[in-house]
């Protein structure tokens, strides 16, 4: 089967070669997300140039007012201006969703190469690990840890790192028990390549696409729950801009008809998500090694 | 061979045995685990620059030996022997010296290239990693191999999709010769080939081997391909070597029944001499490596059968003329019935 | 005389269209095969050969299209209905595919699977299925099939399992049975079973066969007559002792002499050079031009025809004479 219309004269088919030519054929979805997180980004980083506000400045003058011109978005109950916060927000929000991510991608990735890749004790130990782990429900888990660790920021982020790596462990340690048995791997331990080599520069690069994909719905997860963290008031304290916390201090006006408080934190969540997913889904159509047509 | 210099290659009782995963309730209770007997006590030696053809159904081990060789697996027991030094030994050094020696060409030109690195980029990290030849030489070296292996150096950067089956065979044949080793293990190199394209790649290994003094194991299902490269066969059945004989012999004279099964197996462009038979070669299938019978592992399925072949394993014993072959037929085999005391241990 | 064919192919034409434009899989292919005929088309991979078969018997994907005749009973299957498709497949022509690990369904007992395809095609009673059944079974050669019946297919060995899949075509009692590379996956051992086994069936059965295979020497042992196809045309048609003993065709004459183990023990084959062409592209006249050492400035706008050889033997070379000719006088050159 492998072998249908393998004949075709390779001249006649210069495919496009990715990686060699990055940045022609972008998927579309990447593109568009790309611009939506670029814009997200500028704006959390321009934030003090873009409004007159600070994030924390109090006008009780002026609390609980709908938006307008002068305050866009509104102002919450303290007089704070929504848009400000929202934007300064970002700030905390995109660190609650990127490191974390990027520390369980790494961890995870590197402990279900070693583990797939030689099998044996290593393997048993960590999916032992794995096993007691996804034992427990992850919210259930994550509650607890931070609970024991206490509330704050830091903890927030140490606590979702101590559990998300288990994701990443698993998919590759899947994909890499397939690929070790892939000729190639087996052809470069042959020629006497030494392990690190092995995984670092021929197993990984081919089994690393599944977990960029993941880790792209992995940040907007964690930016779900790390203000869901802060809504049950186990994420950074007040008075810190964070979108979870903006909603859980708003929500008890929603019943007075004040929305504002607490739509533009969600849509501002809504935004960082289709962002991340659309990322997520040009990146998967990217990486995709081209069949063999 | 013989006399003097040692044989480049050789194997004593090699044995590669895979532990079958056994279930709790069977390792509570002691039980043993099962295993498969892939490679069951072969011993084979190679000369420098010859070919050895090694032939057999599915399943009978040839994969398991090959990469026994190569050291992909660690050998359950046995020796493995290099110029007459052991690749088992702990010299680590020694080794990793020995192994660069013994180099493999793949069978599927589909998944022995690594569809990320280009093919410049393959074969330079070959280089670079045993420091083949100072960093400035590389491009030339890229070059030069890809050009022994009948590619335009032109081709260098591309990626493996981008070549056809056979010019990913010579790809792969490339990179085993970047190292150069003395002794390559070809497992079915030309089994996915079409035959116009298998014919090429083919003259290239004889132009290899006569140009560089390669030696070759050459394993394949295609008894017409190791009939044209092997100067002997090794006739494999179900872990052990049964029949060992120069090519040029062994397809007009196959001693072994299994042997002699095989070659009549064979579909031949000769309409005269047996137009359609209308039996086959030989009835049954192997049975699997995790029950080999006792005695003779071919006696369920061989027409010659005695009653010693149940009991008494035939070693492999070497006949009058070169070839060796483990058969009761044949002369040199371990006393028959009566002598009791010969099989201990030939059962499970 | 030879009785009518009972399959006439005629300007047989199948393309896909596929992201990279139309394939021509298959391009003004024509053969018979006459009653109790076993027909091998031989050639290389991707040349057309599966998707003739598919063609036969209608089993084409969607984005495939077909031209041409193929004529069973006067009747113009590429024009049939679907519905009267469904009662020529299997009960008229049935078919076998290479992969006999995939064939069978892998949580239904083999019994009840060769049951289910006698009741496809005859109305009976489950019991008379089952022991119409047990007696395909017993005729494919499976030892002790009373024993097997109530197996399921990992139980079975490959060849075993394509012992089952003929019996499965065979539930029909088809006229034609097309093969298509239904020992590519198997041992030499029990390719040889099989192969066996179909000079059988079609021997005792008096049931035309079409095998296809990459392997000549495969098409030798079963078939009387061969054609050899080359990107998507049939090259050369003729009896099989003619076609292999005689060829006519280069593409024909270079095959056999890269065969290993044939000529001799040569140290180096003679291989035929470059690769077979691309279908979205293929060469212009003579397809084989860009590869054939004997072709002249006039093969690649030569309107390709298949020319007479012998009696039932042609190719497709316009050169074949002068090139006999020239192969006769090397022979004598050299001997
Ligand atoms: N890694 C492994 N673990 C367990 N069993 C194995 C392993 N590799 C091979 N085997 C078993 O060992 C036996 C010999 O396999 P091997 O692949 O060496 O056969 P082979 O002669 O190369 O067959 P083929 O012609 O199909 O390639 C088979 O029964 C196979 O299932
Ligand atoms: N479903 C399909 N879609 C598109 N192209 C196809 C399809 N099936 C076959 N082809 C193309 O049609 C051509 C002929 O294919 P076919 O499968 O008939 O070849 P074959 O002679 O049977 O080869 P093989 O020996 O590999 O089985 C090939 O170039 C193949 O790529
Ligand atoms: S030892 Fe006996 S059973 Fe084995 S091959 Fe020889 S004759 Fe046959
Ligand atoms: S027509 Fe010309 S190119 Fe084609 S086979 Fe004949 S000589 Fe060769
Ligand atoms: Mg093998
Ligand atoms: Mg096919």
């Amino acid at each position: 089967m492998a072998t249908t219309s393998t004949h075709a004269a390779p001249t006649a088919r210069p495919r496009a070669a990715w990686p060699a030519v990055p940045g022609l054929r972008l998927p579309p979805t990447l593109l568009v997300g790309g611009v939506l997180l670029a814009v997200v980004v500028a704006l959390a980083v321009m934030a003090p140039l873009l409004t007159p506000y600070g994030p924390l400045d109090q006008d009780l003058l002026n609390a609980k007012k709908p938006p307008s011109w002068g305050h866009p978005f509104g102002t919450d109950n303290f007089g704070r201006d929504v848009l400000t916060r929202v934007l300064f927000g970002a700030r905390v929000d995109l660190l609650i969703g990127l490191v974390p991510t990027a520390i369980t991608f790494v961890v995870g990735v590197s402990l279900g190469a070693v583990a797939g890749y030689f099998g044996g004790r290593v393997d048993a130990v960590l999916m032992r690990l794995v096993d007691i782990a996804v034992a427990f429900p992850f919210f259930v888990l994550l509650i607890a840890l931070v609970a024991m660790l206490g509330p704050g920021l830091r903890n927030m982020i140490v606590a979702i790192s101590l559990v998300g790596w288990i994701s990443y462990a698993r998919i590759v340690r899947g994909e890499v028990l397939v690929a070790r048995q892939a000729e190639y791997v087996l052809a470069a331990r042959t020629l006497g390549f030494g392990d690190a080599r092995i995984i670092a520069g021929h197993l990984l690069p081919n089994v690393i696409t599944a977990a960029i994909v993941f880790s792209m719905a992995d940040i907007v997860l964690n930016i779900l729950l790390g203000t869901a963290l802060s809504f049950l008031g186990l994420g950074p304290q007040a008075p810190t801009a964070e979108w979870g916390r903006m909603i859980q201090e708003g929500r008890q006006f929603i019943a007075s008809g004040e929305w504002w408080m607490t739509t533009f934190p969600g849509l501002a969540i809504v935004v960082v998500a289709v962002a991340f997913s659309l990322i997520g889904d040009g990146l998967a159509d990217l990486l995709r090694v081209e069949d063999r047509v | 061979m013989g006399n003097g210099a040692p044989p480049l290659v050789e194997t004593r009782d090699l044995t590669m045995h895979f532990p079958l995963p056994s279930g709790l309730v069977d390792r509570l209770r002691g039980r043993p685990a099962e295993v498969v007997r892939a490679v069951d006590g072969v011993s084979l030696a190679i000369a420098a620059g010859e070919t050895v053809g090694l032939v057999g159904e599915s399943g009978c081990g040839k994969t398991t030996f090959g990469r026994c060789l190569v050291r992909l697996y660690e050998p359950t027991s046995g020796d493995l022997r290099f110029r007459g030094e052991s690749l088992l030994g702990h010299d680590a050094a020694a080794v990793r010296r020995l192994r660069r020696s013994v180099q493999m060409i793949f069978q599927d030109p589909y998944s022995s290239l690594n569809p990320r690195k280009t093919v410049r980029a393959a074969l330079s990290e070959v280089l670079r990693v045993h420091r083949i030849c100072p960093e400035a030489e590389v491009p030339a070296r890229v070059a030069g191999l890809l050009e022994r292996v009948g590619l335009s150096a032109a081709l260098a950067d591309r990626y493996p999709r981008q070549f056809s089956g056979g010019q990913r065979q010579r790809i792969g044949i490339a990179r085993a010769l970047a190292v150069e080793p003395a002794f390559i293990v070809a497992d079915e190199a030309v089994s996915a080939l079409d035959v116009s394209i298998q014919a090429q790649v083919l003259n290239l290994l004889a132009q290899l081997q006569d140009d560089l003094g390669l030696t070759y194991l050459f394993i394949a299902h295609n008894l017409g391909v190791v009939r044209h490269i092997a100067d002997r066969v090794a006739v494999m059945y179900l872990g052990t070597i049964v029949e060992v004989q120069a090519a040029a012999t062994v397809f007009d004279q196959p001693l072994h029944p299994y042997t002699q099964a095989l070659v009549r197996a064979i579909p031949t462009l000769d309409r005269g001499r047996a137009a359609r038979p209308t039996t086959a070669a030989i009835e049954g299938d192997p049975p699997s490596p995790m029950a080999v019978p006792a005695g003779c592992r071919f006696h369920p399925r061989c027409p010659y059968a005695m009653p010693v072949c149940r009991e008494v394993a035939p070693v492999l014993a070497p006949q009058p003329g070169g070839p060796a072959v483990a058969c009761h037929l044949y002369p040199g085999q371990p006393a028959a019935a009566g002598a009791v005391s010969v099989n201990i241990g030939t059962g499970a | 005389m030879t009785p009518p064919p009972i399959l006439r192919v005629r300007g047989l034409e199948t393309s896909f269209a596929t992201s990279g434009g139309l394939v021509r899989a298959v391009d003004g292919v024509s053969f018979d095969v006459g009653p109790g005929e076993a027909f091998g088309l031989v050639g290389e991979s991707g040349c057309g050969k599966s998707a003739t078969c598919r063609s036969i018997i209608g089993l084409l994907p969607g984005h495939a299209t077909t031209a041409g005749a193929v004529e069973f009973n006067g009747q113009n299957l590429l024009a049939a209905t679907p519905e009267a498709m469904r009662r020529v497949r299997g009960a008229e022509i049935a078919m076998v595919f290479q992969d006999p690990m995939t064939a069978l369904n892998p949580v239904a007992r083999i019994g009840d699977q060769v049951a289910e395809a006698v009741r496809a095609h005859q109305r009976v009673g489950h019991r008379a299925a089952r022991a119409r059944a047990l007696e395909l079974l017993r005729l494919v050669g499976i030892p002790a099939p009373e024993r097997r019946l109530d197996d399921y297919p990992h139980r079975f060995s490959g060849g075993m399992r394509q012992r089952v899949v003929i019996a499965i075509a065979l539930a029909g009692e088809p006229r034609i049975l097309l093969a298509d590379e239904p020992t590519t996956a198997l041992d030499v051992t029990i390719q040889d079973q099989i192969l066996t086994l179909l000079v059988r069936l079609q021997a005792e059965l008096g049931m035309s066969v079409v095998l296809v295979s990459h392997d000549l020497g495969v098409v030798a042992r079963v078939c009387q007559r061969v054609a050899v196809m080359y990107a998507g045309q049939i090259v050369e048609q003729g009896p099989v002792e003619t076609v292999l003993g005689a060829p006519r065709h280069p593409y024909t004459i270079g095959l056999l002499a890269s065969l290993p183990g044939i000529a001799g023990r040569a140290r180096y084959l003679r291989p035929i050079p470059g690769a077979p062409p691309s279908l979205l592209d293929p060469p212009s006249g003579c397809r084989f031009h860009p590869r054939c050492p004997f072709a002249t400035e006039r093969c690649p706008t030569w309107a390709v025809e298949r020319l007479p050889v012998g009696p039932d033997h042609d190719a497709a070379c316009w050169r074949q004479e002068a090139i006999a000719e020239e192969s006769r006088l090397a022979a004598v050159g050299t001997t």
